[in-house]
């Protein structure tokens, strides 16, 4: 059986060993904050208590493990700078992910005290277009969502006495691995001039930087990089410090493998030349 | 074929877990089988998608179809919860069909859209399909109106602004950018018709960017304030040589000769730069899931991590 | 017939568009109240609309099992999801479907071992394929792919905290590459997207595109 060395059923097993090495043998490495996400943990930092933040958690399952530790750490800096948390969705398939999420860190040990409700809630999901669910809750957010994801209604929730429309928030942070940010960015932020900061996938990061040095947003947390980097500002290594040893791992492995094959493509487009003008 | 092998594969190594002990989960000493169940569910799911690495074989299609399936099942519960009852149910049919209850003005209005809602369902029929084009004229034509200040104001004037805003540089500032400015034209312009002169402009230009990128990364040299201010501006410039490049070379109704055609080259530049940096930004990304899932394998079902 | 299929439809979207255009400027509170309602009345058609797109998979799928069409064994599995999914909602943790939701049901785990699994290793997949692209194709044949290959190197490295170890100068060139080339390029082409769907939407305010309105008429 010939096997080139760049045949798949070699490379598949060589990644697979690569991250099951760095998953198995963990190593700290140590992290140097990026400057887009010291912005936003900086800007969380100098937020009243009592302020209203936004988290719109526009993700489903298959971005979960990139924005699950963002989310996990944006929420925990939160609820320790006394913040009001209200957490919503526009992705039908993130709506439970979302709910689990939120508790989950609500009902850390830290946060004893914090009530649902009271200081963050989850309202779920809204049908239709999101232009018009953002002008919704523009205007009036208990109108847009009479109800939270548990069905409890939100008019008699004490959050909502202050945060009565999007205006009265003071930050919104989209975590997403769509073309969320760019309509938050349009209808949310720019229209209410209420300040923002994205969150999401690495494949849409790049992206993000346009509206990063508009002003556009204050700051970014792009993949795993960034929840790393948020985890380490608070103080708290979580999930995504521990997966940058494989992350690494791997990036390295590539690289290695790239570089590799450009020697091999240009020691054997040099030996064709040679061969070509000894015939020649 | 390949389905027997991930089945038998994982039939012995969960015989094995829970041979040695390590399933079922504990929680505090007591076997949790909710919680193994999700795992094994879940694992289940994760090698049948894996087993497509090797080929295309009925455990990945019948998990695929499980996961659409699933996928419009999750749709439909949430819609209801999350919008039907709250809405429709709770807002609408409770009050009416409750003793001592009416439904209010404000709440009976909602008719009128439930009634456009379901004016669009019509689409699915052959002669009625036309019904569907009033609710829609209304939506897509409202949406469209109301989304051209937006569009023009988040999307073209902000994102010019930054572009056009006055870069503040001294004059030999000004003087070293147009000496650069000229030199990156000039080797775009004769890059195309070769030549010695073409070799020597491609290695000053290669000289002087890879110079200014890493001056521009030395710790030491780049972040005195002064350097912090004159390297920002620089940058500025590069965006905006970068920004009308680029759009010069989408403009493709124009041939791409001659001063146009070194501009457009520019641009080229900047495109592979930047598709490359998106690269590598995608690799980062499609890696973190994966390391996602093997974690879940190696820790909540083979529990071999700390 | 013609006036009420496809006139009609043309004119009102191009009164709600004008409309939808001009109210934001118009500073009355009834032109807040009238966004409001608007807005509130879009989500309603929205979500009863939703249920198209469950038709359309129904049936494919039933279509697909009745015809005995290739693969026809595969769309049992789609319904046994879709039921599962279903079934687990409605029942609601014995609360039933009129009720409120309640938290970490039946619905929940199924969500959990099935659909998270699911969908997680679905994209997960494409960590290998997309090692095995770079692995194969990216090779320095010219000069433009030779800065392509070397600026996904140099950020696949940067981006990592062993890319600090080898050298601060990784992740200092990265940072430069994503803020200044890549701020470059993808602003010019945000420009012309934009500009792009500007003219689409007044294409469609216009009545010259008519695609979203359907075949027929």
């Amino acid at each position: 059986m010939h096997v080139r060395w760049s045949d798949p059923r070699l490379i598949f097993p060589l990644v697979a060993a690569a991250l099951a090495f760095g998953l198995l043998k963990p190593q700290t490495l140590p992290i140097k904050p990026q400057k887009p996400v010291e912005a936003v943990y900086r800007f969380i930092e100098l937020l009243p208590q009592g302020s209203g933040v936004l988290l719109a958690l526009d993700f489903d399952p298959q971005s979960v493990a990139e924005l699950r530790p963002i989310t996990d750490a944006l929420m925990r800096h939160c609820l320790r700078r006394e913040l009001h948390v209200v957490g919503m969705t526009f992705n039908p398939y993130g709506a439970p992910l979302g709910q689990d999420i939120i508790q989950r860190v609500a009902r850390d040990p830290e946060f004893r005290g914090k009530q649902d409700g009271v200081d963050y809630v989850y309202l779920g999901y809204k049908p239709g277009d999101m232009v018009q669910v953002i002008t919704n809750m523009g205007e009036n957010m208990q109108a847009a969502f009479p109800q939270d994801y548990g069905n409890r209604p939100t008019a008699t929730m004490p959050i909502f006495r202050q945060l009565k429309s999007l205006k009265d928030f003071n930050y919104i942070v989209d975590l997403s691995a769509s073309s969320t940010p760019e309509t938050w960015i349009q209808f949310g932020s720019d229209k209410y001039h209420i300040p923002m900061a994205i969150g999401c996938t690495a494949i849409i990061g790049p992206d993000m930087y346009v509206r990063l040095n508009a002003g556009q947003i204050n700051g970014l947390v792009a993949g795993l990089r960034g929840a790393a980097d948020y985890e380490t500002l608070l103080g708290k290594p979580g999930q995504a410090v521990k997966r940058m040893f494989p992350q690494s791992l791997i990036h390295l492995l590539i690289v290695a493998f790239v570089i590799a094959g450009n020697v091999v493509f240009l020691w054997m487009g040099r030996r064709g030349k040679e061969q070509k003008q000894s015939r020649g | 074929m390949i389905a027997l092998v991930c089945a038998g594969v994982l039939a012995v190594v969960n015989a094995v877990l829970f041979a040695l002990g390590v399933l079922p989960i504990r929680d505090a000493g007591i076997p949790n089988w909710t919680q193994t169940l999700v795992v094994l569910a879940g694992v289940v799911m994760t090698i049948a998608i894996f087993s497509f690495l090797y080929k295309d074989n009925p455990f990945f299609r019948a998990a695929e179809h499980l996961f659409v399936g699933l996928g419009l099942g999750i749709s439909l519960v949430v819609l209801w919860y999350e919008f039907y009852k709250p809405d429709i149910y709770d807002a609408l049919v409770v009050p009416a069909f409750t003793k001592g209850m009416t439904v209010g003005h404000d709440k009976l209005i909602l008719l009128i859209p439930i009634g456009l809602g379901l004016m669009v369902l019509l689409r699915m029929s052959r002669s009625y399909a036309w019904v569907s084009r009033y609710p829609l004229a209304f939506l897509v034509g409202y949406g469209m109106g109301f989304g051209i200040q937006p569009v023009i104001h988040s999307n073209i004037l902000k994102q010019m602004k930054p572009t056009l805003e006055a870069t503040p540089m001294p004059w030999f500032g000004w003087a070293i950018v147009g000496m650069v400015a000229m030199l990156l034209l000039l080797t775009a312009y004769f890059a195309s018709k070769g030549g010695r002169l073409a070799t020597y402009l491609k290695i000053a230009s290669g000289t002087v960017a890879v110079a200014y990128v890493i001056a521009r990364a030395t710790e030491r040299f780049g972040q005195s304030p002064e350097a912090v201010e004159a390297f920002a501006s620089m940058d500025k410039i590069i965006i905006i040589l970068g920004v009308f490049s680029v759009l010069c070379y989408f403009v493709f109704s124009l041939e791409h000769k001659g001063a146009v055609g070194a501009v457009s080259r520019v641009g080229i530049i900047f495109l592979m730069l930047a598709f490359g940096a998106s690269f590598g930004y995608a690799v980062m990304a499609r890696e973190s899931l994966l390391i996602g899932r093997f974690q879940f394998l190696l820790g909540d079902w083979l529990h071999l991590l700390r | 017939m013609r006036f009420i299929k496809l006139t009609i439809p043309l004119l009102l979207a191009f009164l709600f568009g004008l409309f939808g255009f001009g109210i934001q400027y118009v500073p009355a509170p009834w032109a807040s109240d009238t966004k409001e309602l608007i807005a509130h009345w879009s989500r309603i058609i929205g979500g009863v609309a939703a249920l198209l797109g469950t038709y359309s998979l129904v049936h494919l799928h039933r279509a697909r099992i009745r015809r005995r069409q290739e693969g026809w064994g595969y769309s049992i599995f789609f319904f046994v999801g879709l039921v599962l999914m279903l079934a687990a909602g409605a029942y609601n943790g014995g609360m039933w479907f009129l009720s409120r939701q309640v938290e970490q049901s039946v619905y929940d785990k199924l969500y959990d071992a099935l659909y998270v699994s699911a969908g997680a290793t679905m994209f997960s997949l494409l960590g290998f394929y997309i090692a095995s692209a770079a692995v194969r194709t990216f090779r320095a044949r010219s000069f433009e792919a030779t800065l392509l290959l070397v600026a996904a190197l140099i950020v696949m490295v940067g981006q990592v905290p062993v890319g600090n170890l080898i050298s601060g100068y990784f992740p200092a060139v990265s940072n430069w590459l994503m803020g200044v080339p890549n701020v470059a390029a993808k602003r010019a082409i945000m420009l012309g997207v934009s500009l792009g769907a500007l003219a689409t939407s007044v294409r469609i305010i216009f009545g010259l595109e008519r695609s979203y309105l359907g075949g027929g008429d």
